[in-house]
């Protein structure tokens, strides 16, 4: 039988959670924690190295059609320089693409649904790449498409971008209600 | 057998298991603060409840394939806690039961009139107890162990931990009047 003061005590035993810890600290500890723990699946990866496939593939083909767009046009000074820029262009955006490619394969904290939500929206953008790069073979109005093409890329760095600011860290709104011991 | 409580979190501890680190965050953001008032309780150093929260959850994590929802989530990542902390008091040699060791039993102090209850009082009086009487009190009213466990947490009879309890509360009762 528990007397009255042990029944108070236990009554009251939540006030003895009297401390809390800071946000600032929670995620410190939590990035030790994690560290300690062992890699997570790697199921995942397959997937991304098709995703970093198919860019290294577009910008293999981007530097290609460069190189066909110079052979076809060397004679064009005009030309030379388009196609001179548009490398510079390509290989500055090839690297932040790159990076950001990067940033996403060392976040420990993607979901798989994340990763494929991001892998549509890049097919979407490769295809229409690959779109743009035909039309600049032709050589028409190739100062519209170069705009074209680095818009694309925007949008994928963007893309990455957003992906990265929604992995990390993750708000949780649990009812602390929740809380069972 | 099929008490809905022992499955709380069910969803998140089932895909923490396999190592989703998103899912792993989410639990440790719930039970952070918790486990570290835990701690803190019985080692008393911020640092020290510190380091026994990070290591316990760095365990809890490792060996949650272990977990097979015989307790809650919360009762057994608890036990962690509370097994690390006080081995951290053994590392520093602080006594874990009070120093008069005669094992003869007191009986309750039914004679002594009941203090008024006041919370903020009985936490003082608790903090000014010597330290092997705080962690039974707080084991066995706080945490809600029963004598067996703390016998076991405390590597200590059964009988000890009855005797050093009955000790502990009657002190408390006189620093409280």
């Amino acid at each position: 039988m528990k007397d009255e003061l042990e029944q108070y005590i236990i009554e009251n035993k939540d006030q003895f959670d009297s401390y809390k810890l800071d946000e600032v600290d929670k995620l410190k500890f939590w990035s030790n924690i994690s560290n300690q723990l062992p890699e997570q699946p790697k199921k995942v990866i397959p997937i991304w190295k098709n995703s970093v496939f198919k860019i290294a593939a577009s910008i293999i083909i981007v530097l290609g059609c460069s190189f066909l767009a110079i052979m076809f046009n060397n004679n064009s000074y005009e030309n030379n320089i388009v196609n001179q820029e548009l490398n510079e262009i390509d290989g500055y955006y090839k690297s932040l693409v790159n990076n950001q490619i990067q940033l996403i394969k060392t976040s420990s904290n993607l979901s798989t649904k994340d990763q494929e939500d991001f892998l549509l929206l890049v097919d979407d953008l490769d295809a229409e790449y690959l779109k743009l790069k035909n039309e600049l073979k032709e050589g028409i109005n190739n100062q519209r498409i170069i705009e074209a093409i680095i818009a694309n890329y925007r949008k994928k760095i963007q893309l990455m971008e957003n992906l990265l600011d929604r992995s990390y860290p993750i708000k949780t709104n649990f009812d602390d209600g929740e809380l069972i011991l | 057998m099929n008490n809905p409580i022992l499955f709380t979190h069910k969803a998140l501890i089932e895909r923490s298991k396999l190592g989703d680190r998103k899912m792993q965050y989410k639990l440790y953001s719930l039970y952070v603060d918790a486990m570290y008032n835990v701690s803190i309780r019985i080692v008393k150093v911020k640092e020290d409840a510190e380091d026994v929260v990070q290591d316990s959850f760095i365990d809890a994590f490792k060996h949650l394939s272990t977990f097979k929802y015989q307790s809650t989530f919360g009762s057994w990542l608890k036990r962690i806690v509370v097994n690390k902390s006080i081995n951290y008091l053994k590392v520093k040699r602080i006594p874990l039961v009070a120093i008069d060791e005669q094992d003869y039993w007191i009986s309750e102090p039914e004679s002594i009139k009941e203090p008024q209850l006041d919370i903020n009082k009985i936490k003082a009086a608790i903090k000014t107890l010597p330290q092997g009487y705080q962690t039974i009190i707080n084991l066995y009213l706080i945490e809600g162990y029963d004598h067996n466990e703390i016998g076991d947490i405390l590597e200590i009879s059964v009988s000890t931990s009855k005797s050093q309890y009955h000790r502990a509360k009657k002190k408390l009762v006189e620093l409280i009047n």
